[in-house]
């Protein structure tokens, strides 16, 4: 098990009031799932996924990640976390401005450390064979194109080897076509490198790519089906 | 780690690059502190070594040595008090001189005592009748008639001002008095009395109306008696333009070339001399300048003080080529002389080369010239005035400080001079003193005064008797009831130079460097020897003038510490708004697995490298505009500063120390600076990530 929620609860304060993002949810997600989590603006998507990533603890229940209970660990512990075993994917890209494509993807490498120069670039470049980016290695992210950044941000994810990767709303700000290509990038990097992958959407389109599907309504799962 | 390092700098340099306003914001200031800091302590550097030089190469050697029970402190510029410092006496120099040339440091020490002397300059209707007196005796009848308009005019005025006088006068009946008299010299029945009984009238004039003008303001000379021939030799920047030193064994006096430039020349040609520079040389004007104006309206009023020199054929000489001059047909030389002293921007220049080439050949330029005897007058200690008469045998200047008041401010005379003026005489002349007394019948020997009286009634050299304090240090030392001497300009042995009384004494080492612990070990060996003296450095002896340095530096740190704190302020907010701004970035790097350290680290480096770059150039344009002036020299502009300048230029040269700490300790407090909104940076949560842009 990669991935477990038990009856997670995650409330906001909201002025002097809380709003409930989360009601009480539990789920499991296991190694090498491509699972969408889908719903409507509001349902709290995004919220679920920042308790899985380390960015947020939950006001009640438990969240554990490879056996690790995330509301237990220090900041720093977290951070580790994040760094070698989450990779992260998100809507508006957020690559570093001031980098070129290989140094951002060459980032984690560097904060994990470890690696020689030249295992880093092995390590680089092949993932940007891989999302098809080798040819633009040396450009700088305002250069690119929404889909080719996205790409950027996938061979980022995946530089540390990470056990689970999180996108939360991938494709939103791409068109549909680009966005089914992303997807389709995740799924065949999933199945080779038999990584969890978890992204949200509420877009139907993408979210028929998924092989389980955990619907969310009000901060309730109101559906969870395998393919 | 290396690699990490590389990146930071990466997005430090690129991050430097986008966030222009930022950059340049903290950048400036950083640019702007570091300059200063480098400029500033190399500017301040530079003057404290020419002023030290000025102070210790004019007057003051590296250290001075004066009487422990001075209740004054030495103040060799003077203390800002007008009068008698108190700095006690060394009794016998020899025994000082001897202990402190043991001292292996010690190259040399010379002898020097300060006082003030008075001299008395006439009066000007004084002058007037005396020329009146040589004309009546052979001058033509036009002349004399000419002579007695222009004296009714002065008289005219002396009238005005004692009418003036009578409203706040406390005895107005004597004024009343003087003003009748004043009457009776401007009436024409007086002055009718010129053909029949001229000696009556001058008579008259001389005892009853000469009075009334009041004496011309004495001058107050300061002088200095020394080792004449010592002091030129240790003190580098003394040097005689004219005439020669005080040669051994004889009395004399040195004039101070700026003192006799200053005060001791005619107050028209000084006049001309100030507008000159003025106008010509720095190029103002009349109509703007508020000193020049002062000169300008003041320099016809002094029109007498050339009138009364011109005298004999001179007088006619002089009107015919001022008629020439000024292209008029007016006969009375006083009008054309007003006339002509009525200068503007534009006639001036005529003006002034008119005067040098044809008025100033005819009149004596200033009071005294080198080889005349002048009368010294000074109180001694025992508070009477007494009076030495001293050949001045030269002018002297302190060499490139020759425009500065400070350097020039005394004169020089022999130091037996100045025992003698001070009241205190070898042991030979106390002899000598010992046989007037004892062949002259002394009816009181009780009281010097009465001495002095006794001796030579009204002519004796001691004239008055000082009210104060003086008067009871006569009671305090009877021995001082001795004190005087029938005063004459003959020889004396230059042994007495080096023996006998001395008020203080510079020092001068082999090494300055080595100052301070000189001082101290000097200090050891006079109280070793039971010598009860103090020994000050350079710095010290010049009283308030030495500390300047220290209060421009104190000004200054007081300076840069208060950009500082604004530049915290600013630097602060321009991080914090750049942190805002970057939110999203930061919270991705957390996202991705930055720790907080990393995200510290980002911005120390940032800024170090922003802080470094800026501080380095600012250090570098000090450098450079420092290297420029080095070789240009900044002008003095004024006097006052060409002493502190070492002379009419500084040429400030770069403190290498400061061009290398500044940028570091610039960028460290920048890096201070940054300590806050780097911390808020790091609390920056990773779901900051998810931020959407807009
Ligand atoms: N930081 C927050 N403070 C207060 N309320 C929040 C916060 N984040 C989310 N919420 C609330 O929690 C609920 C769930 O929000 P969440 O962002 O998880 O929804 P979502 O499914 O991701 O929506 P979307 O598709 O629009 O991104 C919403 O009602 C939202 O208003
Ligand atoms: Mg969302």
């Amino acid at each position: 098990m990669s991935v477990v929620l038990d009856q997670v609860v995650k409330d906001y304060p909201l002025g002097s009031s809380m709003v409930r993002a989360l009601h009480s949810i539990s789920l499991r997600i296991e190694e090498g799932e491509f699972t969408t989590i889908a719903g409507p603006s509001g349902c709290g998507k995004s919220t679920l996924l920042n308790l899985i990533g380390c960015m947020d603890v939950a006001t009640e229940g438990h969240v554990s990640i490879e056996g690790k209970e995330t509301g237990l660990l220090t900041d720093k512990e977290q951070t580790h976390l994040r760094l070698n075993t989450l990779g992260f994917i998100f809507q508006s890209f957020n690559l570093v401005p001031v980098l070129s494509v290989f140094q951002n993807v060459e980032l984690p490498l560097l904060l994990k450390g470890g690696m020689t120069a030249a295992q880093r670039a092995e390590r680089v470049n092949a993932l940007l064979d891989q999302v098809g980016l080798g040819a633009k290695a040396k450009n700088r992210s305002h250069e690119l194109s929404g889909g080719q950044r996205q790409r950027v941000a996938i061979a980022r994810a995946l530089v540390t080897l990470p056990k689970i990767v999180l996108a939360d709303e991938p494709t939103a700000n791409l068109d549909s076509e680009t966005g089914k290509t992303i997807i389709e990038l995740m799924r065949s990097l999933n199945e080779k490198q038999k990584t969890t992958f978890i992204f949200s959407s509420h877009d139907p389109k993408v979210i028929e790519h998924a092989r389980r599907i955990v619907r969310l309504q009000d901060g309730r799962v109101i559906e969870d089906v395998r393919k | 780690m290396l690699e990490e390092l590389k990146v930071l700098l990466l997005v430090a340099v690129r991050n430097i690059a986008l966030h222009k306003v930022k950059s340049l914001v903290v950048g400036g200031i950083l640019f702007s502190g570091s300059f200063l800091v480098v400029f500033g302590l190399s500017f301040l550097g530079s003057i404290e070594n020419t002023m030290s030089q000025s102070i210790i190469g004019s007057v003051a050697g590296h250290l001075q040595v004066y009487s422990a029970d001075a209740k004054d402190d030495l103040a060799l510029f003077g203390s800002g008090f007008f009068g008698r410092d108190d700095l006690g006496e060394i009794p016998k120099f020899e025994q000082v001189r001897e202990e402190i040339l043991k001292h292996p440091n010690v190259a040399s020490i010379v002898p020097m005592s300060f006082e003030n002397a008075i001299i008395g300059r006439g009066n000007l209707l004084d002058e007037l009748f005396e020329r009146f007196r040589k004309t009546v005796r052979s001058g033509s009848k036009a002349e004399i008639a000419a002579m007695s308009e222009s004296i009714r005019q002065n008289l005219r005025t002396v009238r005005t001002d004692l009418e003036n006088e009578i409203k706040i006068a406390g005895n107005p009946d004597d004024i009343k008095k003087q003003i009748a008299d004043v009457d009776l010299a401007l009436s024409d029945s007086f002055w009718s009395k010129i053909s029949t009984d001229p000696e009556s009238l001058m008579i008259f004039l001389e005892s009853k109306i000469a009075p009334l003008s009041g004496e011309k303001e004495p001058l107050y000379l300061r002088y200095m008696g020394t080792h004449p021939e010592l002091f030129s030799n240790e003190f580098k920047k003394f040097k005689i333009i004219e005439g020669e030193n005080i040669p051994a064994g004889e009395r004399g006096i040195l004039i101070s070339k700026r003192i006799y430039e200053t005060q001791l020349k005619n107050i028209v040609a000084r006049g001309f001399d100030n507008l000159y520079k003025g106008i010509v040389v720095q190029d103002k004007s009349i109509v703007t300048d508020i000193s020049l104006k002062t000169f300008a309206t003041d320099l016809p009023k002094q029109y007498l003080e050339i009138l009364v020199q011109l005298t004999g054929e001179n007088r006619s000489l002089t009107l015919a080529e001022l008629q020439k001059f000024m292209k008029t047909q007016e006969t009375s030389l006083e009008k054309v002389l007003q006339d002509f002293l009525t200068v503007d921007d534009k006639n001036f220049r005529e003006r002034f080369d008119f005067f040098y080439k044809v008025i100033v050949p005819k009149i004596r330029l200033y009071s005294f010239n080198t080889g005349e005897t002048i009368n010294l007058r000074s109180y001694t200690r025992s508070g009477f005035l007494k009076t030495v008469p001293l050949k001045i045998y030269g002018l002297y200047l302190f060499e490139g400080l020759e425009s500065s008041d400070l350097a020039g401010a005394f004169n020089f005379v022999d130091l037996v001079s100045y025992r003698e003026l001070y009241g205190r005489m070898s042991d030979e002349g106390q002899k000598e003193l010992e046989e007037i007394r004892s062949k002259i019948p002394i009816k009181s020997v009780e009281n010097a005064a009465n001495l002095e009286d006794s001796l030579f009634g009204a002519e004796a050299q001691i004239e008055t008797r000082a009210e104060g304090p003086q008067t009871a240090a006569v009671q305090a030392k009877p021995a001082a009831a001795l004190e005087f001497r029938r005063s004459q300009s003959g020889r004396y042995d230059p042994a007495e130079l080096k023996t006998g009384l001395t008020i203080n004494a510079a020092i001068i080492l082999k090494n300055p460097r080595r100052i301070a612990s000189t001082r101290a070990e000097i200090e050891e060996l006079l109280k070793q020897a039971k010598l009860n003296l103090r020994v000050v450095d350079w710095k010290q002896a010049s009283g308030t003038l030495g500390q300047l340095v220290t209060v421009i530096r104190a000004v200054l740190l007081i300076a840069v510490a208060i950009i500082l704190i604004v530049a915290m302020a600013i630097i602060n907010n321009a991080i914090m708004m750049t942190t805002i701004e970057r939110t999203r970035e930061i919270g991705t790097l957390r996202a991705i697995g930055a720790q907080r350290a990393f995200i510290l680290r980002m911005f120390f480096i940032e800024t170090m490298t922003i802080g470094l770059l800026a501080s380095a150039a600012g250090s570098l344009l000090a450098v450079t505009l420092l290297s420029i002036l080095n070789v240009k020299g900044i002008a003095a502009p004024s006097d006052f500063l060409s002493f502190i300048f070492g002379g009419p230029k500084l040429y400030p040269s770069v403190s290498a120390g400061a061009a290398v700490f500044a940028p570091v300790a610039v960028s460290l407090l920048a890096l201070i600076f940054t300590l806050y909104p780097a911390f808020m940076a790091s609390r920056i949560s990773p779901a900051a990530a998810m931020q959407d842009r807009e």
